[in-house]
């Protein structure tokens, strides 16, 4: 009894603040998907009414779009940017560690003060961007940057890689300290030059770690939230739609709740997808 | 590959590449700096390099934002965060760690589960719960809601720690008589400052930094934490842009100087999460 007694003062607490506002909030989330609520009255059962409607709605599909978007060029530019900066931090010359915290200062920066800066630069009438442009006689580049419905997408995965890109960078960096100076001796003695050693030696090595920062990346690319939705909020013309921001605006400003939780859910069944498949690989790589 | 390896030519591409990657990375900031320091007539003038020297903006930010209530808030909602998540979380992860129970790794595989959860799955019910309870509008109520989003985390982290313990410190306590009350309180919990203290400055920070929860849920200026509270002027026709620009240099000073104090264990704390899965 003794023992039963312990178990419970020690795990008691955090179980019952874990199970009361997380798990229950996630059951809850799933309860809602099946009914249709604004939030007075009685929730209506609906059963798979909400999902047979997300499935047809266009707007859905688009911010999921806009999500794969931003996670491909999270997989490939945002990748070889981080692995070039770590790469070269890596050779150790005199200001390397100067120059990691400098790229790391993005990362520290709280997201909303990232958000309001980028939106002032990239103001198209009188942001800095386009005024720089227009006084180097390159004013033909101007753009509407965030208002444009073309362009605001790759604006805001330049500014979301401008955030990340030194996270990536220390991780890899990591993954390049474990790698045994001998083999790059033995490379070296072979024969190898610079260029061969990165291609031929260093990145094969990384490949477990470039594997863990890929699963991050898209496990990031999916939480994006606070940065759209300061930047544009959706748009203009729900061009910078994802499911975070579609979710928030159909809950919050459609007052839509049961359909939101729908939204809600799928992005549930991705995030543990993705994150169990994230474990998996750690506990593979960590072996 | 070292630096003393690269023939002179390719170190000229790779300074030519590092510089343009600084500056970009660097530019932001020192607008933001410029910004706050104009004047506001010339706001729309600043492109590089200052126009004027206004300090009076930073005087200013007081009286035009509640900057002073979005920090009271922050500040005590992250000690909040930081104090019951290891008061709470510590215990919880050396049950774990040492004690053995017929349901322990079901029960751990439960928490595991929050620590792939996202906000985003929560903020909805949270909402619609915490408003018929008459709870929000309050960051207090942040105060309890993100130590038990935290909890996950800082349980799979501290568990680990406990579980590396050396026994003979803890049979040697056992000899002389201690229960495991006193175990943790006066030989577990010590020992694992260091782990503590990584945890303490994630959910630290996590939690100055939250934006979805503290945006939905706060409403009042005096509610609000720093990041919905600079979020909300946004909406607000708040054109006075040198002053917002002094209340984000001045929401960001704090967590950049403690960020060049303890530089690589800041790196450390934040990124050892995203590969520990």
């Amino acid at each position: 009894m003794n023992k039963i007694k312990q178990i419970f003062i020690f795990i008691g607490p955090a179980f019952v603040l874990y199970i009361a506002l997380i798990l229950y909030s996630v059951i809850f989330n799933i309860y809602l998907s099946f009914h249709k609520w604004s939030g007075f009255g009685n929730p209506k059962f609906v059963l798979f009414n909400n999902y047979i409607k997300l499935f047809k709605d266009d707007l859905f599909w688009r911010s999921l779009a806009h999500n794969f978007v931003i996670m491909i060029c999270a997989l490939t530019i945002m990748l070889i940017i981080s692995l070039i900066l770590a790469i070269i931090i890596d050779m150790g010359f005199h200001g390397s560690g100067l120059s990691k915290n400098v790229f790391f200062l993005p990362v520290v920066v709280s997201i909303v003060v990232i958000g309001l800066v980028w939106a002032r630069i990239l103001e198209p009438s009188n942001g800095p961007l386009n005024l720089a442009l227009s006084s180097l006689g390159l004013g033909s580049l101007t753009q509407k940057w965030l208002g444009d419905p073309n362009i605001a997408l790759g604006s805001v995965i330049g500014v979301w890689i401008w955030r990340h890109m030194g996270y990536g960078m220390i991780l890899l960096l990591a993954g390049l300290q474990n790698i045994p100076k001998s083999i790059i001796e033995a490379a070296k003695i072979d024969g190898a030059n610079a260029w061969e050693v990165i291609t031929k030696v260093t990145i094969p090595m990384l490949r477990p770690i470039i594997l863990t920062v890929m699963l991050w990346s898209v496990i990031l690319s999916f939480k994006i939230f606070p940065l759209i939705h300061i930047l544009t909020g959706g748009g203009p013309y729900h061009s910078t739609e994802v499911l975070n921001t579609y979710m928030y605006r159909v809950a919050f400003q459609n007052y839509n709740f049961g359909y939101a939780s729908t939204i809600a859910t799928i992005l549930l069944i991705i995030m543990i997808i993705s994150s169990v498949i994230n474990r998996k690989v750690n506990q593979f790589n960590n072996r | 590959m070292q630096w003393g390896d690269i023939k002179i030519f390719y170190k000229l591409i790779i300074i030519t590449i590092l510089i343009l990657i600084a500056i970009i990375s660097l530019y932001p900031f020192m607008y933001l700096i410029l910004l706050s320091l104009a004047k506001f007539e010339n706001s729309f003038k600043i492109i590089a390099w200052p126009v004027n020297f206004e300090i009076v903006n930073y005087v200013n930010v007081f009286k035009e934002i509640d900057l002073l209530y979005f920090y009271r808030n922050s500040i005590i909602v992250a000690i909040m965060t930081v104090t019951i998540n290891i008061l709470v979380g510590a215990p919880a992860a050396y049950a774990f760690a040492r004690f053995k129970f017929y349901f322990k790794e079901v029960l751990y595989v439960v928490f595991l589960l929050g620590v792939m959860i996202p906000g985003q799955a929560l903020v909805i019910p949270l909402f619609l719960n915490l408003k018929a309870l008459n709870l929000l509008n309050n960051y207090l109520t942040l105060g309890i809601v993100y130590p038990s989003i935290g909890l996950a985390f800082t349980i799979f982290i501290m568990r680990s720690f406990f579980e590396n313990l050396q026994q003979d410190i803890i049979d040697a306590a056992i000899v002389d008589g201690c229960d495991q009350y006193k175990i943790f309180w006066k030989i577990a919990l010590p020992l694992s400052r260091p782990a503590l203290a990584s945890v303490a400055l994630f959910q630290f920070i996590w939690a100055w930094d939250e934006y979805l929860l503290a945006f939905t849920f706060l409403n009042d200026e005096s509610m609000m934490t720093i990041p919905a509270g600079l979020a909300k002027l946004q909406g607000e026709y708040f054109t006075d842009y040198p002053v917002l620009g002094a209340a984000l240099v001045l929401s960001s000073l704090g967590i950049i100087v403690v960020f060049l104090l303890t530089q690589r264990h800041f790196i450390k704390g934040l990124t050892e999460g995203a590969v520990k899965g």
